[in-house]
């Protein structure tokens, strides 16, 4: 056969296939965006700048002068100083491994279609109920579609071709239209989010993120609430390009049960640029340089200085045991001195973390960063709850990796 | 610091707008179909063709035909209709080339990946029949998994490079070659059991 026959054989081929192929792209293109999202949403506050070089990459230096990554500061000085890389799993859990939001991370509403948030939601945030619709799941490992049905709900004082709330084994989980349309205005956001009801301005920082950055708490957001309404006539920006150009500004962190969202961010620039990144796609407006300076200058005025505060809380060390009700985290291997070690229960409450143990990807002897949003409680063995991810560590000092 | 022009946000039209643009006759249906689906469009053809102005070329002689297309046509899902249409006209540009293996693009590696039962670059048989041929590979594709069914459309009808294809399935692009061989071979296979010669 001859190429040109190959071809025209293919330009005949029946449309349904095309389509099937072309939707098929979609969706997979959607999932990557998820979990970069989901990826982002672990890499830093400001997500915007994050570059992602490779599958491997430093989290942090576990040295005394980071608070809040070793949970024990009277100790803060026990580590030597050295690198952990937190290498990805890049695990595909299987279909009954995962959470049911994660199963079902997309659902029809009316036409519109909405995406997890993978955060769960309060019941006293929820408000009517829109109807029971039709959710998709796609299980990677077999590429079984799965549908099912679920309860939405509107989220109180929050538009609901923005943001419902999804009813799923009796918890409530939030979920975004997977549609970019910024509100023409700022009043807009204001108004379809009820943005000062549900976000609390308090940690910022100046300039941009990161240790050597400076850090504040404010003292009290109302006044800056209150110039941001005034300016509820500024209209969407284009944001394509945008921070290339930033110049000075003051990036407020933004987190949210009834948005679903966790440490997003929000930034004033003197500009008089009102940018984030709470709902997803970018959202900019140009308040003026005026309001924006007035923001800047309260904030600056009536806050306290505060540390850097990484994204996740998290341990590092080997695991020294495994048992069906959690796994001990030994440090003693990071220490100047072995003896000042200490070990960590992470409880196996939650399949997020038991799967890792469940599937063999942790084994005792395996060397761990666990990432965690609960506390660490020292009267039971410093039991660690509400661990959301395992990935294997690998310690290095300087550039030698350190024998395991 | 230079300050930014103020631009208010544009949102890409729904499909069905699209389309009932087309079937009023507004000039409207291709600003937004370009606006939409240019960058989509353009890596198809650039898949195929390699060559920037000539995608460009593909592109509104896509346009044109989607122009012409509808009405009476009235695509199910019109990102398909238009990728078929763009593939369409960018192969044919491709073969127009009289040194089209020489050509630089994933088209010409896709190609060459099946020179075991496809090869040379003269013009179709007097009796070729395109339609039945279209049939069996139809019928082929049907026979696959949906995951092969992605592979072998990605390679074989958008000539997506392999490192495209392996993160578009979050597979190593080891996974990926190793799947199109066995595409290759049960082809292979289906196209000798309908009596095309190799």
């Amino acid at each position: 056969m001859k190429k040109k026959e190959w071809n025209e054989g293919l330009d005949h081929l029946d449309p349904d296939i095309v389509e099937k192929y072309v939707e098929q792209k979609d969706r997979l293109a959607r999932q990557r965006k998820m979990s970069k999202a989901m990826w982002l949403r672990f890499g830093a506050v400001a997500a915007c700048f994050v570059l992602i070089v490779s599958a491997i990459v430093v989290v942090t230096m576990l040295k005394g002068d980071a608070p809040g990554i070793i949970p024990n500061p009277d100790n803060s000085d026990r580590y030597k100083d050295f690198t952990i890389q937190s290498g990805e799993y890049g695990i595909v859990w299987p279909w009954e491994y995962k959470t049911v939001y994660e199963k079902y991370y997309s659902i029809d509403v009316g036409g519109t279609e909405f995406i997890g948030q993978q955060r769960e939601l309060s019941a006293s945030y929820v408000g009517e109920k829109l109807g029971s619709y039709k959710a998709t799941g796609y299980d990677d490992t077999s590429d079984e579609v799965y549908h099912e049905y679920f309860d939405a709900y509107e989220i109180k004082d929050v538009a609901s071709n923005r943001l419902i709330a999804v009813k799923m084994e009796d918890h409530y989980y939030v979920f975004i239209s997977e549609k970019y349309n910024p509100p023409a205005t700022w009043g807009g956001v204001l108004e379809e989010y009820s943005l000062p009801q549900y976000v609390k301005l308090g940690r910022f920082s100046v300039d941009g993120d990161g240790k050597e950055k400076a850090y504040h708490i404010l003292n009290n957001d109302e006044y800056i609430w209150s110039v941001l309404s005034e300016a509820e006539n500024a209209e969407a920006a284009n944001p394509v390009g945008w921070h290339n150009n930033i110049g000075s500004y003051i990036s407020f962190t933004v987190t949210s049960e009834a948005f679903g969202i966790y440490k997003r961010a929000m930034y004033i620039t003197e500009s008089g640029y009102v940018w984030t990144n709470a709902f997803d796609g970018e959202y900019l407006y140009y308040i003026g340089e005026d309001a924006a300076g007035k923001i800047i200058k309260h904030a600056k005025d009536n806050s306290t200085a505060a540390e850097f505060e990484p994204y996740n809380k998290t341990v590092a060390g080997k695991v020294t045991e495994i048992t069906d009700d959690y796994i001990l985290v030994d440090d003693s291997v990071l220490c100047k001195d072995p003896a000042d070690g200490i070990t960590y229960k992470v409880m196996l409450d939650d399949v997020k973390i038991s799967r890792y143990v469940e599937c063999d990807f942790v084994k005792v002897g395996s060397t761990v960063v666990v990432s965690y949003e609960g506390d660490i409680d020292t009267k039971s063995g410093n039991a660690i709850s509400k661990a959301i991810d395992i990935s294997e560590g690998i310690i290095s000092d300087g550039d030698v990796l350190i024998p395991e | 610091m230079v300050l930014q022009s103020k631009h208010t946000a544009r949102k890409p039209m729904e499909d069905e707008k699209i389309i009932e643009l087309y079937f009023k006759r507004e000039e409207k249906a291709i600003e937004e179909t370009d606006f939409k689906y240019r960058k989509y469009l353009f890596s198809i053809a650039y898949n195929v063709v390699h060559d920037r102005l000539d995608c460009e070329e593909c592109l509104n002689d896509t346009y044109i035909g989607a122009w012409n297309a509808m009405p009476p046509s009235r695509p199910n899902v019109l990102k398909a209709f238009l990728a078929t249409i763009v593939r369409r006209i960018a192969i044919k540009c491709y073969h127009s080339n009289k040194r089209q293996s020489l050509i630089p693009s994933e088209m010409t590696v896709s190609l060459s990946e099946l020179e075991d039962f496809v090869s040379g670059d003269e013009d179709v048989g007097a009796d070729f029949d395109a339609e039945r041929l279209g049939r069996v590979i139809s019928d082929f594709v049907r026979s696959l998994s949906k995951r092969r069914q992605f592979i072998f459309m990605s390679r074989y009808y958008v000539a997506d490079p392999i490192d495209t294809i392996a993160s578009d399935l979050s597979l190593s692009r080891s996974m990926i070659n190793k799947e199109l061989a066995a595409i290759r071979i049960a082809l292979k296979e289906k196209l000798e059991s309908e009596g095309y010669s190799i």
